[in-house]
């Protein structure tokens, strides 16, 4: 249970921690957000480590949340959950590392570290959550943080585009998923993920509509096509963010998801087609967006998308040799896309450009980012005997002999060829474009390798897609269970990994990948212009993000419409609004109001007093109306408080009272401290109709509150609610005052919401004052 | 205000208000009281000084980090909540009891922490508002 709380938890709370340090340890503020990661990273291993002591059967933890509305903290290890966190926390640990190097000359690093922790600990919340919504809660989260790590640089409108742009998408997603999850939950009664994946015809439960809402939200946050145009975008961001999110976080949650919930999505007869189909166009058109971009981030944000569809169309063939594929080539792709972000961010750094027509031969000025990044683009290719390749081999396998239900006979392995030969094509050009040829550009600094320590991170990473290749059974121990819970069940899978398969068929289609794409890298300055004229004829058609900007647009303008017929600045009629609207709504209802034995209830006044004070009180009202000037004004409704509170306390209301006094007082002092600013009553200026107009809305208001009062007085079951209330109180809340046991204990939820509300009001008003005074 | 009376007391007043409203707030689950009633109570006393004497010194003696009081205070009543998570569900209210010396029995009620959360929001809040406003005006008159 602890491990499970430091593992989610102790991010968000070192995210609250982090900045507090930040400010005095300037250049070391890295090492004291590695402690996240680090922590993180440890209590995966406990979690392991107690996993594998129970005999690799999954373990349960749970926390209350919302009782009453049966949501919960739940929490599930097993062998997937057990990979991704691996995956993420140690990522995680890797970034923090680069980032010391990377944003050392950075402003605001507490903010940034922060957001980058917090962001890890949503993702650990997601791979580990075992209940519906929890999962829902934390994957919003991972949204929300990336769309403040993505507009980091908020000065610069294209972050704040690009994360804006992300947040919309890949949170609307969300929704749409929550709305899948509420179809799913609705028809089994069942909220655990564990439960649902394990009950009795799992696969049936889930009806088309939660099928396609779901995966949507799968879709949108692993960047599938057409959902794929908040990708390009976020690479604002600072590089180890891009990273970061496009390695092991944020773009793979859907994937998490689909694996996650493959036994139950599944058997749905769409999956086959939906799925692979899905995949397969995000790989394609990835990977010739790719081939279009000239910024070397762009064009790793497009092979990006096209390896997110490789590892979707991997899961949409299904079946053993699918699942594996999908969960190795994570590793791949962590590993490899993690390595060459960093490679880009310290040749952005080093030689002040990321755009490939001014770079060339870097080869020979960096030659250890050379060496590190040939690594991983290599693997990613599928050359052998590097860790891609492996999954190439399988993903040809899979296409033969796709396990899952819906596959289109003998169409997928040729699209699956074409895919890996655009596969090879854009990283040749990568590679080529930066590193081998000669005599391009000129980049405005001379480049060179960086220091050692900025090389640690992507070395190690590529040392990884090296090792995956050569001694594949080295992650066997957390793969091999990782798929097989993918597939539902705890044996480990055997994954039967060799570089040597013999000759087969799949083994012909990578060299022909291998050759077409080097073929087709040496013809490119040929194809080039037909892809440009494409590109061009394709531009010209309507888009995804050309529909993204198009709705925003739509959105925008019609809400303003909207808004400038409610709110047009003119206080007064808000206020109109405000009064008007309640009234209005009381009053139509008032036919259908239960009234009753009768409008006034029997009322016994305590002594003569009363009667004193209900007079008084209304004159002061009447008073505050009439008077022209402001501060007497002021003090006569002061007065008409006063008098309340002194009803209040004639019916043993003292909390009531005491209240009302003290916000009389503050109310009316803070009144008079800002009245000078006020402009100047003029009653004069208002003709007859307009005071008619007043008195009616103040009419019907006070007539629609006397009446709310009188309903309440009415019938009985204020006493009940009374009587129980002063017996609970203090066994349950342990108070005996019952309006404070109310607020604090009964009524908790109710507290906490306002306080946040008058937090937030207090924040706005202070902005306001600020930018009033900023303005003038 | 130019007001020898007013100079005189205020401060006194101010401690006295201070004191009863940390009374209220410990008192607040028996008797009338809470944190919402002792922040408003800290916050009129706070006031007061800016009604004596005027908005630019009240600004310079109480210009702490409202801002940062708020905060906390919102953390403390959120971080309660989760703390009731481990007892069962969140917010769920659990009681200590344990002896002091020269007091006696104490009881600490989880609640009451949620309570001076509470109290330190509305202070934060009365506080930030009332000195920015007083501060805008002070400044608006400097420059007018």
């Amino acid at each position: 249970m602890t491990a499970i709380l430091i593992a989610v938890f102790f991010p968000f709370l070192a995210a609250l921690a982090v900045p507090l340090f930040v400010r005095r340890l300037r250049r070391g503020a890295a090492w004291i957000a590695m402690a996240a990661p680090l922590a993180s990273l440890y209590a995966v291993f406990g979690l392991h480590a107690a996993w594998r002591a129970g005999g690799m059967k999954p373990l349960h933890f749970v926390l209350p949340w919302l009782r009453d509305a049966n949501v919960e903290l739940a929490f599930r290890v097993d062998g997937l959950s057990l990979m991704w966190g691996f995956l993420v926390a140690g990522m995680g640990a890797l970034i923090v590392l680069y980032s010391h190097w990377y944003m050392r000359h950075d402003e605001a690093l507490g903010r940034y570290y922060a957001f980058l922790i917090a962001f890890m600990g949503s993702m650990l919340g997601v791979v580990f959550s075992d209940h519906l919504i929890g999962l829902f809660v934390f994957w919003e989260l991972t949204s929300i943080t990336s769309y403040f790590l993505i507009g980091y640089w908020h000065d610069r409108e294209a972050s704040v585009y690009g994360a804006q742009k992300a947040m919309l998408i890949t949170g609307g997603g969300g929704l749409a998923m929550l709305g899948g999850f509420l179809l799913v939950g609705q028809a089994t009664g069942e909220w655990r993920i564990s439960a649902l994946l394990a009950g009795p015809g799992a696969a049936g439960a889930v009806s088309s509509a939660a099928f396609v809402l779901i995966l949507i939200g799968a879709a949108s946050k692993s960047a599938q096509w057409p959902f794929h145009v908040w990708l390009p975008n976020a690479m604002e961001a600072p590089t180890p963010i891009s990273a970061f999110l496009h390695s092991a976080t944020m773009v793979k949650a859907g994937i998490f998801l689909l694996m996650r919930l493959y036994p139950l999505l599944g058997g749905h007869p769409l999956w086959g087609y939906a799925v692979t189909a899905l995949g397969m166009t995000t790989m394609i058109a990835g990977g010739l967006l790719s081939l279009r971009a000239n910024d070397l981030k762009a064009i790793l944000a497009y092979g990006t998308i096209s390896q997110l569809g490789l590892i979707v169309t991997f899961l949409g063939y299904g079946g053993e040799t699918g699942v594996i594929g999908a969960t190795l080539h994570l590793y791949n792709h962590a590993a490899a896309k993690a390595a060459m972000f960093m490679a880009v961010g310290i040749i952005d750094h080093e030689s002040g450009t990321r755009d490939i027509r001014l770079l060339s031969g870097l080869a020979r000025a960096m030659p250890l980012t050379h060496i590190l990044t040939l690594l991983a683009a290599l693997s990613l290719i599928g050359v052998p005997p590097l860790g891609g390749f492996l999954t190439k081999e399988m993903l040809y396998e899979a296409s033969l002999h796709p396990g899952g239900p819906g596959a289109w006979g003998t169409f997928w392995p040729w699209l699956t060829l074409g895919a890996g030969i655009v596969t090879a094509l854009y990283h040749l050009r990568f590679l080529g474009g930066t590193f081998w040829q000669q005599g391009g550009g000129r980049p405005p600094k001379h480049p060179h390798d960086p220091p050692r320590g900025m090389l640690l991170a992507p070395a190690l990473l590529a040392a990884g897609a090296f090792l995956l290749g050569v001694a594949p059974g080295l992650v066997e121990p957390i793969a091999a269970p990782a798929a097989a819970a993918t597939l539902g069940g705890t044996e480990p899978l055997p994954l039967r990994l060799a570089l040597w398969h013999g000759v087969n068929l799949p083994l012909l289609m990578s060299m022909v990948t291998l050759i077409a794409g080097a073929g087709l890298y040496a013809g490119f300055a040929k194809v080039a212009p037909a892809l440009d004229a494409a590109a061009a004829l394709w531009r010209r058609g309507p888009g995804p993000d050309k529909a993204y900007d198009g709705s925003l647009r739509w959105a925008r303008e019609r809400t303003w419409g909207l808004l400038t017929l409610l709110q047009d600045g003119n206080l007064r009629r808000y206020l109109r609004w405000t009064m008007v609207a309640p009234a209005a709504i009381l009053l139509l209802l008032a036919p259908q109001l239960p009234w009753g034995e009768g409008l006034f209830p029997a009322y016994e006044p305590a002594g003569f007093l009363p009667w004193l004070l209900c007079p008084l009180i209304a004159a002061l009202a009447f008073a505050t109306a009439l008077f022209t000037q402001r501060i007497p004004a002021i003090l006569a409704l002061g007065g008409a408080g006063y008098a309340i509170s002194a009803l209040y306390l004639l019916l043993k209301a003292p909390d009531l009272a005491l209240t009302q006094i003290m916000i009389e007082s503050a109310s009316v002092i803070l009144f008079l401290i800002v009245f000078r600013s006020l402009p100047e009553l003029a009653p004069g200026a208002r003709g007859a109709g307009r005071k008619a107009r007043d008195w009616a809305i103040a009419l019907g208001l006070g007539t629609a509150a006397a009446a709310v009062m009188a309903l309440a007085m009415n019938g009985h079951q204020v006493r009940t609610i009374a009587d129980y209330f002063m017996r609970t109180s203090k066994p349950v809340a342990g108070f005996k005052n019952v309006v404070n046991a109310i607020i604090v204990d009964y009524r908790g939820y109710d507290t906490l919401g306002e306080i946040t509300v008058l937090a937030i009001a207090g924040i706005a008003i202070y902005a306001m004052i600020r930018l009033a005074g900023e303005m003038k | 205000m130019r007001s020898l009376i007013l100079w005189t007391v205020a401060p006194i007043v101010l401690h006295l208000t201070l004191i009863f409203s940390i009374f209220l707030l410990l008192y607040g689950h028996n008797q009338p009281g809470g944190g919402f009633i002792a922040g408003l109570m800290t916050g009129v006393g706070l006031v007061l000084q800016w009604v004596a004497f005027g908005a630019t010194e009240g600004w310079r003696r109480f210009q702490w980090p409202w801002d940062k009081i708020l905060a906390s205070g919102l953390a403390l009543a959120t971080g309660v909540g989760f703390f009731g998570m481990l007892k069962g569900a969140f917010l769920k209210s659990s009681v200590y009891e344990f002896g002091l010396p020269f007091v006696g029995q104490v009881e600490l009620f989880s609640a009451f922490l949620f309570d001076v959360g509470v109290y330190m929001v509305v202070v934060g809040v009365m506080m930030m508002i009332l000195t920015n406003l007083s501060d805008r005006r002070a400044s608006g008159r400097r420059r007018g």
